[in-house]
């Protein structure tokens, strides 16, 4: 398990990561989300111990990672937003070469090299120059790189970032693959929407504080402080919106195109009442039910509207 | 296991043309020096004489160049090296793998001094026309290697240090060339500036202990001197003009700069490789805190 303990990082009087506290288990996939700023990659280059702490530690299976960087590196991979590359060097070369700076013998760089490149599917460019790449391969490439020692904690930022749909797709597909074969992966995102689907749990930072953690799904349920009930009735908008208006525990009302949404606080009981009555009162209705919070919404509930 | 940052600077370099282009420029650069030596020296005298023992100046000539090319060289290509990475954003690549700092400095000086001493052996065939003559020794030559060699690693050592020092790599090749000034004419001002304030200064005569600290991290002195012990001819010794009164270490230390020279430059070479690992180890900060924390709790 990774747990980040009072981490602190202080640039003169700024303070990019302010006492954050997170715990993410092993084999999760942690999404870090964040404004611009937030602290998301301050704190992911402290974890990959590429920065100082000011204070607080971070701990992989009870070991501080920031005393005791040398001894971590190889259960560390990383990826940063930016993908380096060398030039006049080919795909396997560009592999090897990280091969050898984690110690990894010869013999065995072949095979590993061979998987990588399989995993990201980059194997009909091995002999390519890396250079000459797609922005998606190179990215994908990039993953393979940081996989080259197999470590535990892979750290992922924004490894989506400038990607167009289709390459976005591969990547969502590889990090499948790898939580499958029991990684434990922290990734940082700007595409909220895409990160919920991937990820596990995830955490929301803002001005270097935690400002949610937990599973999607309970993100929502403590932001949203008003519950949205979308009903589609089989025309009779009108009725539904008259017979709902009677109703006291119904809130605000949103008459849609094709469906009609009102707020909501009360408790399931009394929601199971608003729907016994509907049918009472002789409206056909095609679906009842909640409606999916926004992710993106809550997310700018949550920042104060900041940047994305 | 080698090296691995040496190992892909050795692939990615030879790929390329400019290697090749720099090699072509120097090699022409020491031919055409020899080749104008002998003109001169074989076809401008009134009865086109020839005087063999003359081919031993073309052994200084060449020797100069090789020098004055290595001093300009070695900058240029160490300079760039940890800069390099930095630009191409794979620098913290590199600093979150198992190699440590000191072997990532270590990898870029040992490749950029493989290229110079590929320039140094490469112009071995225009050396050996002076072998011809009988002039100088295989050792002489070995002996030169040895010295620019040395040259080129403090040259990189410090240009490698600016390299992690600055962002840009220009801004570290230029001040590079400005050290290599101060060395290569600085020291020659202030000595020269130390002579003539020596009344004031010293009551009278320079001493020879001053004269050698100022000129010791001198490469062109140290140079000169090297090849005034394999001539033979003690000119470095006239110059320093000691008296019989001077000590015999300060008299062996005035007739051997070279050596005092090549070990200025270890020890430069030395201290800059570890700077440079210094100033590129991010967790430096962490470390120095938790010796603190250690001797705190000791202290307990």
């Amino acid at each position: 398990m990774l747990e980040i303990r009072n981490l602190v990082k202080q640039y003169g009087r700024f303070l990019a990561v302010d006492h954050l506290n997170l715990q993410i288990p092993k084999g999760s996939v942690y999404g870090f989300v964040g404004p611009n700023g937030a602290g998301k990659t301050t704190t992911m280059r402290i974890m990959a111990g590429l920065l100082p702490a000011t204070s607080g530690c971070i701990l992989l299976d009870n070991m501080d990672m920031i005393q005791q960087p040398r001894l971590l590196c190889s259960k560390i991979g990383y990826m940063p937003d930016f993908f380096g590359v060398y030039d006049n060097l080919k795909v396997t070369e560009y592999m090897d070469f990280y091969a050898g700076t984690y110690e990894i013998p010869y013999r065995e760089r072949g095979e590993i090299i061979d998987n990588l490149l399989e995993l990201v599917d980059l194997s009909h460019k091995k002999n390519d120059y890396v250079d000459v790449l797609s922005r998606g391969m190179k990215q994908r490439l990039c993953l393979a790189r940081s996989l080259i020692h197999d470590p535990e904690l892979l750290i992922l930022d924004e490894p989506a970032s400038g990607l167009d749909p289709r390459a976005r797709v591969e990547m969502k597909e590889i990090l499948k693959q790898l939580q499958t074969m029991g990684k434990t992966v922290v990734i940082s995102s700007h595409i909220l929407p895409e990160l919920a689907e991937m990820c596990t749990e995830l955490a929301i930072i803002n001005h270097g504080k935690l400002a949610a953690q937990g599973t999607v799904h309970d993100i929502m349920k403590q932001l949203q402080q008003k519950r949205i009930i979308r009903i589609k009735p089989l025309g009779a908008v009108e009725q539904t919106v008259a017979v709902l208006r009677e109703l006291p525990a119904v809130g605000e009302i949103y008459e849609n195109i094709q469906d009609i949404e009102f707020e909501f606080t009360d408790t399931e009981e009394v929601l199971s009442d608003i729907l016994k009555k509907l049918i009472e009162a002789g409206i056909p209705i095609i679906s009842f039910g909640e409606k999916e919070g926004n992710l993106e919404e809550i997310f700018m509930q949550v920042t104060g509207g900041a940047e994305i | 296991m080698m090296n691995p940052v040496l190992r892909r600077e050795a692939i990615t370099t030879m790929r390329t043309w400019k290697t090749y282009g720099a090699l072509v420029v120097f090699l022409a650069i020491s031919a055409i020096g020899a080749g104008f030596f002998i003109y001169v020296s074989m076809f401008q005298n009134y009865d086109l004489s020839f005087d063999p023992s003359l081919m031993v100046y073309l052994y200084v000539v060449l020797a100069a160049v090789q020098m004055g090319l290595v001093l300009l060289t070695a900058p240029a290509i160490a300079a760039g090296s940890i800069s390099g990475e930095r630009e191409r954003q794979t620098l913290d690549l590199l600093l979150v793998t198992k190699m440590r700092p000191i072997s990532i400095v270590m990898g870029k000086m040992l490749s950029s001094l493989a290229y110079v001493l590929l320039l140094v052996v490469s112009t071995m065939p225009v050396f050996a026309i002076a072998f011809y003559f009988g002039s100088i020794s295989m050792l002489h030559v070995l002996q030169l290697m040895a010295f620019v060699l040395c040259s080129a690693c403090m040259v990189g050592a410090i240009s490698v240090y600016f390299s992690c020092k600055f962002k840009k790599t220009i801004v570290s090749i230029v001040l590079m060339y400005l050290v290599i000034g101060v060395l290569c004419f600085g020291t020659l001002l202030l000595l020269a500036f130390v002579y003539l304030s020596s009344y004031q200064i010293f009551q009278g005569e320079v001493p020879l202990l001053t004269t050698i600290v100022i000129l010791l991290p001198n490469p062109g002195v140290g140079f000169f001197s090297m090849i005034d012990a394999q001539l033979g001819s003690n000119i470095t010794g006239s110059l320093l003009a000691y008296s019989d009164q001077t000590g015999p270490i300060l008299v062996w230390a005035a007739e051997h700069m070279w050596l005092l020279n090549i070990c200025f430059d270890a020890v430069i070479t030395v201290l800059f490789i570890w700077l440079s690992a210094r100033a590129i180890d991010p967790m430096r900060e962490s470390k120095v805190k938790s010796k603190k924390v250690q001797k705190v709790s000791k202290g307990k």
